[in-house]
């Protein structure tokens, strides 16, 4: 386990070093100068040079690099260009909001995938086929075409929930729904594979032949032995929940950090973009890298070395 | 196609995929044509119209004719699409088949850049690279394969490693042909039906990425109109004028439908890995 922990860390750390030193150079390498946001496109040029010097921006590249590190490590992201406010502080206020919305995504995606993959793979009737025809369908319904779907059926149609923000009871439950339906199709296939090979295996014939009912063999056997990849995908699955909620806050006007993200996009406020970029990533990899770990201690094979 | 493995005999589906495709194209290409009105000439005195016969598909917030915007947001996600995979195509491609080629070094940091981005999300890349560079065609194409040639760079690393290894490239070693010659008389022949396929599978996904970005603002910049850029403006009025969304929804969903069912199909019927499906259990 310990192994598992020190081999899986060695991969994040230079992971995230690499992302975070693409978007520094990302930020300095393409056109745009923050100056001329910041105090118009008519400033004088002295007054931008000044900026520039305050800003520490006529500095060699790799002192500006070594800052923004050092910045980093100290949670020091800079400064709004629209608000003046520190880039960490508007990020902390959005971050809760879509870490709310993600969870309750991804404890959707999980009640949703496993009764669908569990029906795909023991059923063969109408139950296994339905199960498996929600799966493909769902999976070319990204959520920007069933977020209005659903706004326009359980929001207009039959008003049961709120049409947008975050402040109402229930006001979570649409745009959930809408980033976990896709994802837990992808989740459910993904699980029914793994069933479904567990299921031809020969302890599975072992322990029937020893007496054991259908359903406890597979419910004490498969199941554990299925989990692991599933919980890896679920991993995976968490980032792309996350970053996937940029379009459900934009659908639902759901204040969270996808939707400050845009905001800061069309206001051309870099240093908010920047941060919001690396928070995203780094909360993409930490997902990974806490469900591989998740994987390895369930994974019964692996519990020897526990 | 979605239950045989064979070309000759397409299944329904594969034919109404074809059929739809089909007419895609037909409308991106003949837009001028099929619609008299433009896609950008705007009437506010006609904003939010249900269809009539003067604009068979209504009109948007700004009084611009949907058909129009419909049948010239086909040109751009077609366009973008394309160009997008043909990029990724052979970028991935070229750097695959030298990094299994050259090995040592580059292949040893090729190999970190592409674990780097295959460990974030697409779409955050894609967004990261628009918020810096801005809106445009070129920018949406270069943002969109910037994670799209990982995939083909995989796949063309191992095959070119495989070819390296055959006899009759030794072969042609032993008889005085240089690295050029073998990259393209041998390696880069063998990988690319391979990626072709794998190009034909993945077009879906880029399709819906694009639209993706431009639901969000980061597409092809206005007047063009685009089937997410759409979608979006018509979320904004849905109560009033849900039509709106649906049009270019059910284009959407459509095409992404037909190219998934067709890539899938491809896939099955070329693909190297034609393994039986364990779908008995």
């Amino acid at each position: 386990m310990t192994q598992t922990l020190l081999k899986r860390l060695a991969l994040f750390l230079p992971t995230t070093w690499a992302v975070v030193t693409a978007v520094f150079f990302l930020g300095r390498a393409l056109p745009g100068d923050p100056g001329e946001i910041l105090l118009g496109e008519g400033a004088a040029a002295e007054a931008r040079l000044e900026w520039r010097r305050a800003e520490g921006l006529d500095r060699p590249l790799v002192v500006q690099y070594g800052r923004f590190l050092l910045g980093l490590a100290r949670l020091d992201l800079g400064r709004s260009l629209r608000t003046g406010r520190p880039v960490a502080r508007e990020l902390g206020e959005a971050f809760p909001e879509t870490l709310r919305l993600g969870t309750a995504a991804l404890a959707f995606t999980v009640i949703l995938a496993f009764p669908l993959a569990l029906a795909a793979s023991r059923s063969r009737g109408a139950l296994g086929a339905g199960a498996a025809a929600f799966s493909s369908a769902s999976l070319a319904l990204p959520s920007f075409l069933l977020g209005p779907l659903l706004l326009l059926a359980l929001a207009v149609e039959y008003p049961l929930f709120p049409v947008s923000g975050s402040d109402e009871p229930g006001a979570l439950f649409l745009p959930a729904l809408t980033l976990a339906v896709p994802s837990s199709a992808f989740l459910s296939r993904v699980l029914a594979a793994a069933l479904r090979e567990e299921a031809g295996r020969d302890y599975l014939t072992a322990a029937r032949a020893r007496g054991l009912g259908a359903q406890r063999a597979f419910l004490r056997h498969a199941l554990p032995n299925a989990l692991p990849s599933a919980v890896t995908v679920l991993g995976l699955q968490a980032g792309a929940l996350l970053t996937g909620a940029i379009f459900a806050e934009k659908i639902f006007r759901w204040p969270g950090l996808g939707s400050l993200t845009l905001s800061a996009i069309a206001g051309r406020d870099y240093p908010v973009v920047q941060g919001a970029v690396i928070l995203f990533a780094v909360v993409t990899l930490a997902a990974t890298l806490l469900a591989d770990l998740a994987a390895a201690a369930l994974d019964p094979r692996g519990r020897g070395d526990g | 196609m979605a239950d045989g493995g064979s070309l000759r005999k397409p299944s329904l589906a594969g034919r109404a995929a074809v059929l739809f495709l089909l007419l895609w194209m037909f409308g991106a290409a003949g837009a001028p044509l099929l619609s008299p009105r433009s896609y950008r000439s705007q009437d506010l005195a006609r904003r939010l119209e249900s269809p009539s016969l003067d604009h068979p598909l209504g009109t948007d917030e700004l009084g611009r004719d949907v058909l129009a915007r419909a049948l010239y947001g086909a040109r751009v996600s077609l366009a973008v699409t394309a160009a997008a995979l043909l990029l990724s195509l052979v970028a991935g491609a070229l750097l695959g088949t030298a990094s299994g080629l050259l090995g040592g070094a580059f292949d040893l940091v090729l190999g970190r850049v592409m674990d780097t981005l295959l460990a974030l999300p697409g779409i955050l890349v894609a967004i990261a690279v628009l918020a810096y560079s801005g809106r445009g065609f070129v920018p949406l194409v270069a943002s969109l394969s910037a994670t799209a040639w990982v995939g083909y760079a995989r796949v063309a690393r191992t095959l070119a490693q495989r070819t390296a290894a055959e006899d009759y490239v030794a072969a042609a070693r032993a008889a005085g042909a240089g690295a050029l010659h073998i990259l393209l008389r041998h390696v880069l022949p063998a990988a690319l039906p391979v990626l072709l396929v794998q190009a034909a599978a993945g077009a879906a996904s880029v399709m819906m990425a694009e639209a993706g970005l431009s639901f969000l603002g980061l597409g092809v910049p206005p007047p063009y109109p685009s089937w997410g850029e759409m979608l979006a403006s018509g979320c904004d009025t849905l109560l009033e004028a849900p039509h709106l969304a649906a049009v270019p929804g059910v284009l959407l969903f459509s095409a992404v439908w037909a190219l998934n069912t067709l890539g899938e199909g491809l896939a099955r019927a070329l693909g190297p890995a034609r393994r039986p499906r364990v779908d008995a259990l």
